[in-house]
């Protein structure tokens, strides 16, 4: 335990960025996912067929694949982001493709019933999508999406093979110095718990705040 | 064109709650607002027709193009809404295309779509290599599934069961294993039980934790699937003299098994990938072995990570193929009984692989 | 969750029909070879490998001869040391000609089975029985001869740092300091942080994406070996290497703790393999043609001993033996 007491400063800004990582991945990925989910219903087949490739593409690949691949294809197109940026890409990329699932499968459980009564009143496609179908299906998809932050969390993991020093990336540097594995792995496992654990009382915390009483 | 949208989406994990709700409007099946068989909308195959579809009452059977709201969102255009949506269609592919031009122009001013850099891959020793690698990955894989899924149908039934002394120890299990982060088992194996005196080849050191993984989830993905099967297919079992065992194996499990083959398939698709943290147990995967020949042909990497990719989307789109097949061998469309959304495991916690 | 429609369909049986014409329009052209290739000498430097006579028993000796084949953790990725190659699956390099040639002296017969490792899990798999000894660049520490004990030292091998031309202010590796540097998680690391504590690494699986990170300018600097750094300098126009090395360390056999007698015959082999003139000869055929430089007077072997007192001095030398 003496090294994860002389290194705790070290460990906790690994940390820090592991958590920066996990928000911003997830954010970006809510977005592109969003995207993606709008058009997997779009009323052009070209768009449904793009969403439909990525999100058969995507979510094959195993996650390791997809960020190494991003984070040294996108210089080869003339790109060069950051390596956090870069990973933070391509977590993105990977969890959106989950994300538009979410989002159509979420939309599919609000009633045609309710859309058609949003017609009758008069609501537009863009009115009615808004006021009408989303806030209804975002109720199904916090569970989903709260496992979507999980997996987002535990997915950072990838950027300490992609030159990220994320928390795994420290824990492991340290355990090449020091070779105390259990002690670091330990440390790193309550952390990587801690996160997910916030991500499911949040999400708990939503889905009491969003839920109807019928 | 429009196939994969309207079909995938026939999957889309849907909780019961909704699909009672969708049962109670008895509106007639050709929905009114069903957009009118148009050029972008044409009606599938056979087995999709109106006339195979399930004469009694309930949620819509066989597969649609989109359920709920998504389907209908939009309403089914005029002449001139399709003049539009055509110019529409046009522009995106246009756009896309044009996307895709500026890809590979700019791959190609970077000498990635050399052909020095793609030679090496048509070697055949090369390729011999990638697919032994192959061989090892599939060999985790489904010796991860085969031992998971049994395992976990029984998990699944134990939590089930009625006697409060079983279900709530299977279900601590379950919550547990699924809770943990797998790469962090893996690492446990490798690293923590060495040192309580238990060892074992990497093989196993990368299977096992897969396996506990997995379990976890099938026994989810069952238990949410006997939930969702209609209370009177079980009722009726115990109507007429059977025990509980006997109606979970007769009635249940059979029902639950066909309705729950996508889910199933989509965990599988998850043990295949989870094989790639084979590199911590130094077990030769695929995406290890990758690394090996990048490795080796020092500047080409890049191409040998595109074949990589090529056999994961190609591997996996065979085992939803296989899953359609055995759809089919069944004889049945698949009835719409599914499991909730938040057990889903198309839209479940990947793990960091 | 399927794909079903035909044109997905139609990409996928093209994927499908590209690789089957890939697999089947094969050995048009051999990959050239590689230079440090070891399989030249694998061969004849095998034949007159020699095999230890009066061995006395050890436990880890007993395993090795009862599984018929010595368990041996090697890097897959390494240039000149130990690399799998792909083309017929054998191991080449300097460590991998010593791995061998152990073997051989332990059973008579050169049988390997090496379990690829990354630097996490060198100590656990030792520990753990999974490999007999690690031979992978694996530099004698205090900290590790907590957990393992060490043959040898078998070679000292200095850091090199690669840049991309024209890059100016690094003079010396304390230079490195507050820079990105690229590298492999490893010796290279444990080199960086004692001569630039506030150097930031950025690390990366394997050589060829350190490589190809730097000529994206994902840092400032790569370090790795010697002989990684200027085998591959001269392939590459755009990078140069730095006239400097630092960090020069011993290196040796990392061997089960609990097993002193396994250790001493370990160094034996490698006083023989070393006065036999087998070592140089391998430093010739796969690291010379890499660093082009002559080959080094080996190590002393069994200075490493099980004592972590002893492990210190090597390391604390910065000027290398194999320096330029």
């Amino acid at each position: 335990m003496n090294v994860v007491a002389d290194h705790f400063g070290e460990i906790l800004t690994g940390f820090g960025r592991t958590v920066l990582l996990t928000l911003v991945s997830f954010a970006a990925a809510l977005v592109l996912g969003g995207l993606l989910g709008l058009c997997r219903v779009a009323p052009l087949g070209v768009l449904r067929s793009l969403a439909a490739c990525y999100v058969h593409t995507v979510r094959n690949l195993p996650l390791l694949l997809v960020v190494v691949v991003t984070v040294f294809v996108l210089p080869q197109l003339g790109l060069t982001l950051s390596l956090n940026t870069s990973v933070t890409v391509g977590l993105a990329a990977y969890i959106a493709s989950y994300v538009c699932e979410i989002l159509r499968s979420g939309m599919e459980t609000v009633p045609a019933g309710q859309v058609e009564a949003a017609r009758a009143v008069g609501l537009t496609t863009f009115q009615c999508l808004r006021l009408v179908v989303l806030p209804q299906a975002l109720r199904s998809m916090v569970q989903p999406l709260g496992n979507m932050f999980i997996a987002t969390a535990l997915g950072t993991a990838v950027g300490s093979v992609a030159g990220v020093n994320e928390l795994s990336g420290v824990i492991r540097q340290l355990n090449v110095q020091y070779v105390e594995p259990l002690a670091l792995f330990a440390s790193a496992t309550v952390l990587y718990v801690a996160l997910t654990l916030a991500g499911g009382l949040i999400t708990g915390r939503l889905e009491r705040r969003l839920r109807i009483h019928r | 064109m429009s196939g994969t949208a309207r079909q995938g989406a026939g999957e889309a994990a849907r909780s019961t709650e909704e699909s009672t709700a969708a049962m109670t409007q008895t509106r007639p099946r050709p929905q009114p607002a069903d957009p009118a068989p148009t050029a972008l909308d044409a009606a599938p195959s056979g087995r999709n027709a109106p006339a195979r579809r399930a004469p009694r009452p309930g949620p819509r059977a066989g597969r649609r193009p989109l359920g709920g709201a998504a389907g209908v969102l939009f309403e089914p255009p005029g002449a001139r809404g399709r003049r539009q949506r055509r110019l529409g269609s046009v522009a995106a592919a246009a756009l896309i295309a044009a996307f895709a031009a500026v890809v590979m122009l700019q791959l190609g001013r970077h000498g990635q779509l050399d052909w020095a850099r793609w030679q090496p891959l048509t070697q055949a020793s090369i390729q011999r290599f990638l697919f032994s690698a192959l061989g090892d990955t599939l060999l985790a894989g489904v010796v991860s599934i085969a031992i998971g899924l049994p395992l976990g149908a029984v998990m699944g039934l134990l939590r089930l069961s009625r006697r409060r002394l079983v279900s709530v120890p299977a279900g601590a299990v379950v919550e547990l294993l699924r809770s943990l982060p797998l790469l962090f088992v893996v690492y446990f194996f490798l690293l923590g039980l060495p040192s309580l005196g238990l060892r074992m080849p990497p093989f196993w050191q990368l299977v096992i934790p897969i396996v506990l993984h997995g379990v976890g989830n099938f026994a989810e993905i069952f238990r949410a699937g006997v939930l969702a099967l209609p209370r009177g297919q079980s009722e009726a079992g115990y109507a007429i003299g059977l025990r509980h065992g006997q109606v979970m194996r007769l009635i249940v499990l059979p029902q639950a098994v066909r309705a729950l083959l996508p889910t199933i398939i989509g965990q599988a698709v998850r043990a295949l990938k989870d094989t790639t943290l084979g590199y911590v147990v130094s077990y030769p995967e695929l995406m290890h072995q990758g690394n090996v020949l990048g490795s080796f042909l020092e500047n080409d990497f890049l191409q040998v990570y595109f074949e990589v990719a090529v056999i994961f989307i190609a591997l996996n789109w065979l085992l939803s193929k296989l899953a359609e097949w055995v759809e089919t061998r069944t004889g049945r469309t698949p009835r719409p009984v599914r499991p909730r959304p938040n057990t889903a495991p198309q839209i479940g916690v990947p793990k960091t692989n | 969750m399927t794909l079903r429609r035909p044109t997905v369909l139609a990409a996928a049986i093209a994927c499908a029909a590209a690789l089957a014409a890939s697999l089947t329009a094969c050995g048009s052209s051999e990959l050239p070879d590689k230079p440090g290739g070891g399989a030249k000498s694998g061969g004849d430097l095998l034949s007159r490998a020699p095999v230890g006579q009066d061995l006395p028993s050890t436990p880890t000796l007993e395993r090795i001869r009862k599984n018929g084949h010595l368990t041996a953790a090697t890097s897959d990725t390494d240039p000149g040391f130990s690399e799998k190659n792909p083309l017929n699956g054998k191991y080449q390099g300097f460590e991998a000609d010593l791995t061998a040639m152990l073997a051989k002296y332990l059973l008579g017969k050169p049988e390997v089975k090496h379990v690829s490792i990354n630097a996490d899990t060198r100590e656990a798999l030792l520990q753990n029985g999974t490999a007999d000894a690690v031979v992978s660049t694996y530099k004698i520490t205090p900290e590790r001869m907590r957990k393992v004990a060490f043959g040898g030292p078998y070679m000292n091998l200095g850091q090199a740092v690669l840049v991309r031309k024209g890059m100016k202010g690094i003079d010396k590796a304390a230079d490195l300091d507050g820079r990105k540097v690229i590298t492999t998680a490893g010796p290279s690391v444990e080199s960086l942080k004692k001569v630039a504590p506030h150097a930031t690494p950025v690390i990366f699986q394997t050589i060829s994406q350190c490589l190809q990170a730097l000529r994206d300018g994902r840092g400032d600097a790569f370090i790795n070996n010697q002989a990684v750094i200027v085998a591959r300098a001269q392939k590459d126009t755009a990078l140069e290497v730095l006239p400097f090395t630092f960090g020069s360390a011993s290196y040796g056999i990392g061997l089960p703790k609990d097993d002193p007698k396994f250790r001493e015959i370990v160094d034996g082999f490698l006083r023989t393999v070393e006065e036999q003139g087998l070592w140089k000869q391998s430093w010739k055929d796969n690291v010379s043609p890499l660093t082009k430089q002559p080959v080094p007077e080996p190590p002393k072997p069994g200075g490493a001993g099980g004592d972590p007192s002893a492990a210190t001095p090597p390391a604390s030398t910065p000027t290398a033996s194999t320096g330029s």
